[in-house]
């Protein structure tokens, strides 16, 4: 198996990865090859996953932290500096051969340093039972890469608000994550981050194989696919939502409505609130059609003066119900 | 041994397509569905999207992997697997009789290009 190294040490945005991932396999897939990475604070979630039902949206946007899809299936991940992303990309075609040969060798990598490391059904590597590193798997006609996390130390308090939405889930046949408790192999080793990844490559390749500058600018060509707001928010399987809440001085009040691909439809509003305006035209129709972002329900409501509508009902408060 | 349907046309990347007129009722393989494992979600495109031969068009995710599915032919969806939306491991109980999407085919030689089910067979080694 190769090392794939990037011409510079910079640090990308994390879809700049997995395009890497891509690229590679078509360019370069005739060997194995195998690389590292480490991004800024950033979740990562699963190609047919809710992103409002795995997200904390609002955590993230208030302390800076990323958040895009993949194509890989499975559940939500965070990741920053400290916890060590592998991309793994063969040509093999079999789901279940590449899984275990791949997590094979990752144990044998763990061991040699004298864990206790085993991996189970799920594809998960664990070290005296508790998780440190979770997989998954993206296939394309021809090849496979599989992907995953290796927890050297991270920033707990990030990754336990990030990944655990507050809000109530919207209802959907999308891919629900599964919580594993976890461990980091700072505890386990005293060796530091560099030394540990030295030791990855010296035991999982036996050469390596340098990108250009240009393999890097075709690699941010095909990460503009992974930008687009249609892959990160309108890849959301479909869901169905209801909010209800007692709002004082207001009354009940219950709003209904789907999202397909992250946008609203067929939002119904009943309650015994005081009715002052026509809510079908001023709320309703347009809301109906409005992707379904915290900024996108402000905008399209950004003339509505909803307490005209709604006896006293504020609209932060109206959107707030909405998104939680 | 992966079961395999006199008269279907089969691609390289195990997906199916039964032809009725000028209707292609496109799915994956017995053979596809037992590499990919227990099926958790279908990703398909929306009626009247337009399918191309050997262009992606959706996923089939599994406990295991999420797998690009690629049309074998060209046209315009017309219908898709809704009950796979609610149950998308009928995929494994009988990939054949629970199709992925209906295409209105746009260029019937195309089928040319694909396996029948006696080289299907020989394709995966059974």
């Amino acid at each position: 198996m190769k090392y794939l190294r990037l011409p510079d040490n910079e640090t990308h945005i994390l879809p700049f990865y997995l395009s890497m991932e891509e690229y590679a396999a078509h360019v370069y897939g005739d060997d194995s090859l195998f690389f590292m990475w480490q991004v800024e604070p950033t979740v990562i979630f699963g190609r047919n996953q809710v992103i409002q039902n795995e997200v904390n949206l609002d955590y993230c946007d208030e302390h800076g932290i990323q958040y895009y899809r993949r194509k890989s299936g499975g559940g939500c991940v965070y990741a920053d500096m400290g916890n060590i992303m592998m991309s793994y990309i063969t040509r093999s075609d079999n789901v279940m051969t590449t899984f275990s040969q791949y997590t094979a060798a990752v144990v044998r990598m763990l061991k040699a340093l004298g864990l206790n490391a085993s991996d189970n059904s799920r594809n998960d590597i664990m070290i005296d039972g508790l998780k440190v590193s979770g997989n998954a798997f993206y296939h394309m006609p021809g090849y496979s890469i599989v992907h995953g996390t290796m927890l050297y130390d991270t920033h707990m308090e990030h990754m336990a608000h990030a990944i655990s939405p507050s809000a109530t889930k919207l209802e959907s046949k999308g891919v629900k994550s599964v919580s594993s408790r976890i461990t980091t192999l700072s505890q386990h080793l005293t060796m530091g981050i560099g030394e540990f990844k030295e030791h990855v490559v010296g035991s999982m390749c036996d050469g390596e194989i340098v990108l250009t500058s240009a393999d890097v600018e075709r690699i941010e060509q095909i990460m503009q696919g992974y930008l687009a707001p249609e892959f990160i928010m309108g890849n959301n399987p479909r869901c169905n939502a209801t909010r209800r809440a007692y709002i004082d001085n207001v009354g009940e009040i219950e709003v209904k409505f789907s999202l397909a691909h992250n946008v609203i439809n067929d939002m119904n509003i009943t309650g015994d609130y005081f009715l002052l305006g026509d809510i079908d035209h001023l709320v309703i129709n347009r809301l109906n059609g409005t992707p379904f972002t915290r900024a996108a329900l402000e905008n399209a409501l950004r003339d509505t003066a909803l307490e005209e509508i709604i006896l006293n009902l504020d609209k932060q408060t109206f959107i707030n119900l909405l998104i939680s | 041994m992966s079961k395999i349907i006199e008269g279907l046309y089969y691609s390289e990347s195990h997906e199916y397509v039964k032809v009725e007129g000028n209707i292609g009722f496109i799915g994956i393989s017995d053979y596809a569905q037992h590499e990919l494992g227990d099926v958790v979600y279908v990703d398909m495109p929306e009626v009247d999207d337009e399918v191309s031969a050997g262009e992606e068009f959706g996923a089939v995710e599994s406990v295991k992997a999420a797998s690009d599915l690629i049309s074998p032919v060209s046209g315009t969806v017309v219908e898709i697997n809704e009950a796979l939306e609610d149950e998308p491991g009928l995929v494994n109980k009988d990939s054949y009789e629970n199709w992925i999407i209906k295409v209105e085919l746009s260029d019937e030689s195309e089928l040319e290009k694909l396996m029948n089910a006696e080289a299907y067979k020989a394709f995966i080694g059974e």
